[in-house]
């Protein structure tokens, strides 16, 4: 099922009821959240976490409303983004800063993966730090893709651990890291634009 | 042979590598923010419930009533679900610090003394503490930190922080329920105090009893909290029972939080009623002395910003009693000084 479909059918199932499809959500969403509200809030933590939450809090209020016709997380930073300019509009804070990766064309592209790039990389490359740049990406990526880059590469865990961790198979595993590692570079690929191979060192 | 390792994984695994690992919220904000998701959750899922039944029975009246009129249908009443924007709940009567509400849709606004408390209006005390008059004599006092909704005439939900509610010393009229994590509190004529951390709830009743109907709990029997005791819950855990006086320091800020009592005309007796009841104390007359007297001995100046007792220390100079606090004993000693018992 495509992720659209499957965030579709947890949000089915978090109406419905079903406390482990809540849980599945919040668990998906809280810490990105955060990290999302983090890196716009210049790195205010308490405010980070304040904006998380309400994010979610207003996430469930308008859960009867999402209809599965953007990703579950693409729906939510929407959101997040609203709080964040309402709590900016109320404490009158304005910013004239757009973050690159709230550059609309880098939005859809880390938004479909696929989609269309950033056409300034220079400026892209400049204003987005090379680690911040692989953890907006790895925010991006399905849970367990980044799980299972951040076990490999972070914490040097063998496939078998990371097997364990996420409850595959060895091969599974390998294949999924495959996939983690090329969904990454898209998203590179997208925060960059054409620089991106550059960057990369292609 | 060994196979050469792939470039375009080493430029990734480069990649990754150079970044430090992702910030996470703290462990207290990620409790918190859980606790509060899922009581919006279940609200959600409880109007949700709450409107099938209700378009149900709106068809099932249409359908026995075929023969009637529609636009007599139209005009039927029905009933209304959810809080009744604008309907007032309560007045804030003190506030210590700063304290801000909002209500859905709208941006939060600071409150003032004498500010009503209207349903659907959310509370937030930040770093400030807040007492609100409730009518039907109930008092409502929020610590620090606390965020409250206001879900109707006789309904709360606290989403974090603590609440302390006194229901007035002629008895438990009002009726209050507040929804918690660990599920419906309702009181049965009673001072006591809820506390939301993450998930866990800790509820004190410091006079009277009150009743939790718990959540996700099969079979559903409510618990029982009585004076003196206090309940801890968390999921997953079973409940925690300590015994807590109606004098432990944790109460205090529930008192600090209480618009203070205006002592000038009044007796010695409404004086110390009044300070008992806010801080678990009992007071009794010395011997030799009749409690009666301190009905005539009238007050004159006032107690504002005193702690209670500096507050005791001065009744007693106005009043020219002995008033002795046993602090361990939350027992006031009222007595005749030593200079009139000599005279």
């Amino acid at each position: 099922m495509a992720q659209a479909g499957k965030d579709l059918a947890l949000a089915r199932r978090i109406l419905a009821g079903d406390a482990r499809a809540f849980d599945e959500f919040f668990d998906a969403c809280h810490a990105r959240l955060f990290r999302f509200a983090l890196r716009r809030l210049g790195g205010d933590r308490a405010a980070a976490e304040d904006v998380a939450q309400s994010t979610i809090l207003r996430a469930i209020e308008s859960l009867p409303t999402y209809r599965g016709e953007a990703l579950l997380l693409t729906w939510l930073f929407t959101l997040c983004r609203r709080e964040i300019a309402a709590g900016r509009r109320a404490s009158r804070i304005e910013t004239r800063l757009t973050r690159v990766e709230d550059a609309i064309e880098v939005r859809a592209g880390l938004e479909s993966l696929g989609g269309a790039a950033f056409d300034d990389a220079e400026r892209a490359a400049g204003r987005l730090e090379r680690a911040e740049a692989v953890q907006v990406a790895l925010d991006y990526l399905p849970d367990d893709y980044a799980t299972a880059l951040e076990s490999k590469y972070l914490r040097d865990e063998s496939v078998e651990q990371i097997a364990a961790r996420l409850g595959r198979t060895v091969k599974a595993t390998e294949s999924l890291l495959s996939r983690a590692r090329e969904t990454f570079h898209d998203a590179i690929t997208q925060l960059y634009g054409p620089g991106a191979a550059h960057a990369l060192g292609e | 042979m060994k196979s050469h390792p792939d470039p375009v994984e080493e430029r990734i695994a480069d990649w990754l590598r150079s970044a430090p690992p992702r910030p996470e919220p703290s462990a207290q904000a990620r409790a918190r923010a859980q606790a509060a998701a899922q009581a919006r959750w279940r609200e959600l899922l409880r109007t949700r419930k709450a409107a099938s039944r209700r378009v149900f029975a709106g068809w099932a009246a249409v359908a026995a009533a075929a023969a009637i009129a529609t636009g007599a249908w139209l005009l039927w009443p029905r009933a209304v679900e959810g809080p009744a924007p604008g309907v007032v709940f309560g007045t804030v009567e003190h506030l210590a610090g700063i304290a801000r509400a909002a209500q859905a849709g709208e941006p939060a606004r600071m409150l003032a003394a004498g500010t009503g408390l209207v349903h659907g209006m959310e509370v937030m005390t930040g770093d400030g503490r807040l007492a609100a008059a409730v009518p039907g004599g109930l008092s409502l006092r929020l610590d620090r930190y606390t965020r409250l909704r206001i879900e109707g005439s006789e309904r709360l939900t606290l989403l974090e922080g603590s609440v302390y509610v006194d229901t007035g010393s002629t008895a438990g009229s009002r009726r209050l329920r507040i929804t918690s994590p660990a599920g419906v509190i309702e009181h049965v004529g009673t001072q006591y105090r809820v506390t939301v951390r993450g998930s866990a709830t800790r509820i004190a009743v410091r006079e009277g009893a009150l009743r939790l109907e718990r959540r996700g709990e099969t079979p559903a029997e409510p618990l029982f909290v009585t004076r003196g005791r206090q309940l801890e819950l968390s999921r997953g855990r079973d409940p925690s029972w300590s015994s807590l006086s109606a004098h432990d320091a944790s109460w205090a800020w529930a008192a600090e939080a209480a618009a203070p009592i205006r002592i000038d005309g009044r007796s010695v007796r409404a004086f110390l009623d009044w300070i008992c009841r806010e801080y678990g104390w009992r007071w009794e007359a010395g011997a030799g002395f009749e409690a009666g007297e301190l009905d005539a001995i009238l007050l004159r100046g006032s107690i504002e910003g005193l702690a209670p007792q500096d507050a005791l220390a001065l009744v007693a100079a106005i009043s020219e009693l002995s008033i002795a606090l046993d602090a361990d004993a939350g027992k006031i000693t009222v007595s005749r000084t030593s200079r009139d018992t000599s005279a």
